[in-house]
């Protein structure tokens, strides 16, 4: 897994989410390598950029969702993947665990919580 | 020559005394001995007739009157010879001759037939043997009576016994009689009114034998209607081959009971319900079957109440089924309005954070931060609503924790440790909303005056008061501000003060500041009302 970047892949289909993501991120400091709005968008950044991190959101745009793109992700590239959602309905959360999430996060996402959680996966 | 003359003195003749010469001694010789003669002859008699007298049951007794009579007639004979010693008397001599011959003759004839017949009469000895021997039986008779006598009173005494015994017998049996008549005078009557169908059919044919009036009138016929008939067709159609297969199981002796909720064919051709419970009667010595008997009871109202139970039961379950799914689609839809929501607050965070990039003067960039932890404050109370089982109400006591530590670690830049103690409430949306807004504010406060130089410790409480009201309390250790126009009353205050004056009394709560080795800032609540 060295040869992965240190840089974030976003994937969210929600362009101001995605942006204010990127805007937190950026304000730690880490750079962002791309944002991807569908799992298909998503495995081919990740595939194209290899980041050590990838936040995934669960619902995207398009058939596959994010636990689609994680999976395919965690086998071709191997990036930890940390996951941002807003439901925490038990099918969601189900359907999360039957990938290995590295985290799981719930919006609203605060500051404090994507610095920690960030920071405990990088140091995994 | 007359009578007298032919009698006494007949032509003359001489006395007889004159054959004897008159010779003194032969004539007194003569006459003496007949002298004793005639008397002896005359005494002799007499003693006969005495002693036949006294002896009426002597056999024979009148042969011994002809002796009486021939032996006086002999007696006279002598007399007269005296009489014609010296009276030529010949002619009544001879007339007492002759009679004397006659009798002579008649004892003498008589006698000899007779001999055989009177010896053949028992002798004084024979009589007296006879009679020793009569005593001998006599005594022998008696003991034999006795023992006869023992053996009657035995008889008699076990004849009574017998009688005795008999006689219990009869009137045990009578009783046992009277008790069946009873017994089934009582089972008539029993069968008769009971209030209960009973039947007995017969148990080969399957046809009535007798019928109650209860039964009878449950279909709706009188009980000679039905004497004869074949039972199975009172079952209602649908229900006979059940019965049927029932009632074989019943007679091969495989059960011993029988118990059916059948439909019975009432006379207007409507099925009338009934519970039948039936057994056989069998023979004790070889158990064949004698005769069926069932009681039927009528079940038509409760079945039909059952049906329309039942059917009431269904109406309820198809509609506990429709809410149930209502209700699903209710949860489904408030989640993913929840989802929505905290999707939103999350397109405002991300805004307040690409704005405050845009801003280059510090205090506005605060307060675009201060903003995003207000907004963190609604997006934390929607997801504690999705994570709870009604998606009505959560635990307030993990919220608390949570919405403290994101506040403290976000805005801290010095050491400051938090410590959350909550009691166990359940909250709903309108109760959560303003209190954690109004953590937010206060911890807020906390970070930004009471610690400018050096750590401290910031302490969020949720009490119940002794007068059941709900305790928040936001203290700290730090430098007091209280007097500050943060939160001073009548103070000209900023953002964060106007809103936690607005939200305490929308609240209906009281607040108030004490200073005192740092701030303490309690506000007390009514207790959220359980929605």
């Amino acid at each position: 897994m060295n040869d992965l970047h240190d840089c974030i892949l976003i994937v969210e289909d929600e362009f101001l989410i995605a942006e204010g993501l990127r805007f937190q991120v950026e304000e730690m400091s880490q750079t962002v390598c791309a944002i991807a709005a569908t799992a298909e968008e998503a495995i081919a950044a990740a595939q194209a950029h290899r980041p050590r991190i990838v936040l995934m959101d669960m619902r995207l745009r398009g058939e596959k969702d994010g636990v689609d793109a994680a999976l395919a992700i965690y086998e071709t590239v191997g990036s930890k993947v940390i996951f941002v959602t807003g439901s925490r309905e038990p099918a969601t959360m189900a359907r999360i665990h039957t990938d290995h999430p590295a985290a799981v996060l719930f919006k609203p996402l605060s500051d404090r919580q994507l610095r920690n959680t960030i920071e405990e996966v990088l140091a995994l | 020559m007359s009578i007298w003359d032919w009698l006494l003195n007949p032509s003359g003749l001489t006395p007889h005394g004159f054959c004897l010469s008159w010779a003194p001694g032969l004539a007194s010789l003569h006459a003496g001995s007949d002298v004793v003669i005639g008397l002896s002859y005359f005494s002799i008699p007499l003693a006969i007739a005495a002693l036949v007298r006294r002896r009426p049951d002597l056999q024979y007794g009148w042969v011994a009157y002809l002796f009486v009579a021939f032996i006086l007639a002999c007696g006279t004979t002598h007399l007269l010879a005296i009489l014609t010693l010296w009276v030529p008397a010949y002619g009544v001599e001879g007339l007492i001759k002759l009679v004397t011959a006659v009798l002579s003759v008649a004892t003498a004839a008589i006698l000899w037939p007779l001999l055989p017949r009177v010896a053949a009469l028992p002798s004084a000895a024979q009589l007296e043997h006879l009679n020793l021997r009569l005593r001998d039986s006599e005594a022998e008779a008696r003991l034999s009576n006795l023992e006869l006598e023992r053996r009657v009173a035995e008889r008699t005494e076990q004849l009574e016994r017998a009688n005795a015994q008999l006689t219990k017998a009869l009137a045990e049996r009578s009783q046992a009689q009277q008790a069946l008549a009873r017994n089934e005078a009582e089972y008539r009557a029993s069968f008769e009114a009971a209030a209960v169908g009973k039947i007995q059919t017969d148990p080969l044919t399957g046809r009535y034998i007798r019928v109650n009036r209860a039964f009878a009138q449950m279909l709706g016929y009188e009980p000679e209607e039905l004497i004869g008939k074949d039972g199975w067709s009172f079952t209602w159609p649908d229900d006979r081959d059940d019965g049927r297969e029932g009632f074989a199981r019943l007679l091969s002796g495989e059960v011993s009971t029988y118990h059916r909720e059948k439909r019975y064919l009432r006379r207007d051709g409507q099925p009338v319900w009934g519970r039948l419970s039936g057994s056989i009667v069998r023979d004790p010595d070889t158990n064949e079957p004698l005769l069926s008997v069932g009681v039927v009871e009528d079940i038509d109202e409760r079945r039909k109440a059952q049906a329309a139970l039942e059917e009431t039961r269904r109406d309820l379950e198809a509609m506990v089924e429709a809410r149930t799914t209502a209700l699903a689609q209710r949860d489904l839809l408030l989640r993913e309005v929840y989802h929505r929501v905290k999707n939103n607050l999350q397109v405002v965070d991300s805004l307040l954070v690409m704005q405050a990039r845009q801003l280059a003067d510090a205090t506005a960039k605060a307060a675009l931060l201060g903003l995003r932890s207000r907004v963190y404050a609604l997006g934390l109370v929607h997801h504690q609503l999705m994570g709870s089982a009604n998606l009505s109400t959560f635990d307030v006591a993990p919220f608390l924790q949570e919405l403290s530590t994101n506040v403290v670690e976000g805005g801290a830049d010095q050491d400051i440790a938090l410590n959350v103690e909550a009691i166990p409430l359940e909250v709903g949306l309108d109760f959560a909303i303003p209190l954690g807004l109004l953590v937010t504010e206060l911890v807020t406060n906390a970070l930004k005056h009471a610690f400018p130089a050096g750590p401290g410790t910031i302490d969020v409480l949720l009490e119940r008061g002794a007068d059941g009201r709900i305790a928040l309390i936001v203290a700290d250790n730090g430098v007091g501000y209280a007097a500050d126009d943060a939160l001073g009353d009548g103070v000209a205050a900023g953002l964060g003060a106007s809103i936690i004056k607005g939200l305490v009394s929308q609240m209906g709560g009281v607040m108030s500041v004490t200073a005192n080795n740092g701030t303490r800032c309690e506000i007390r609540l009514a207790s959220p009302v359980a929605s």
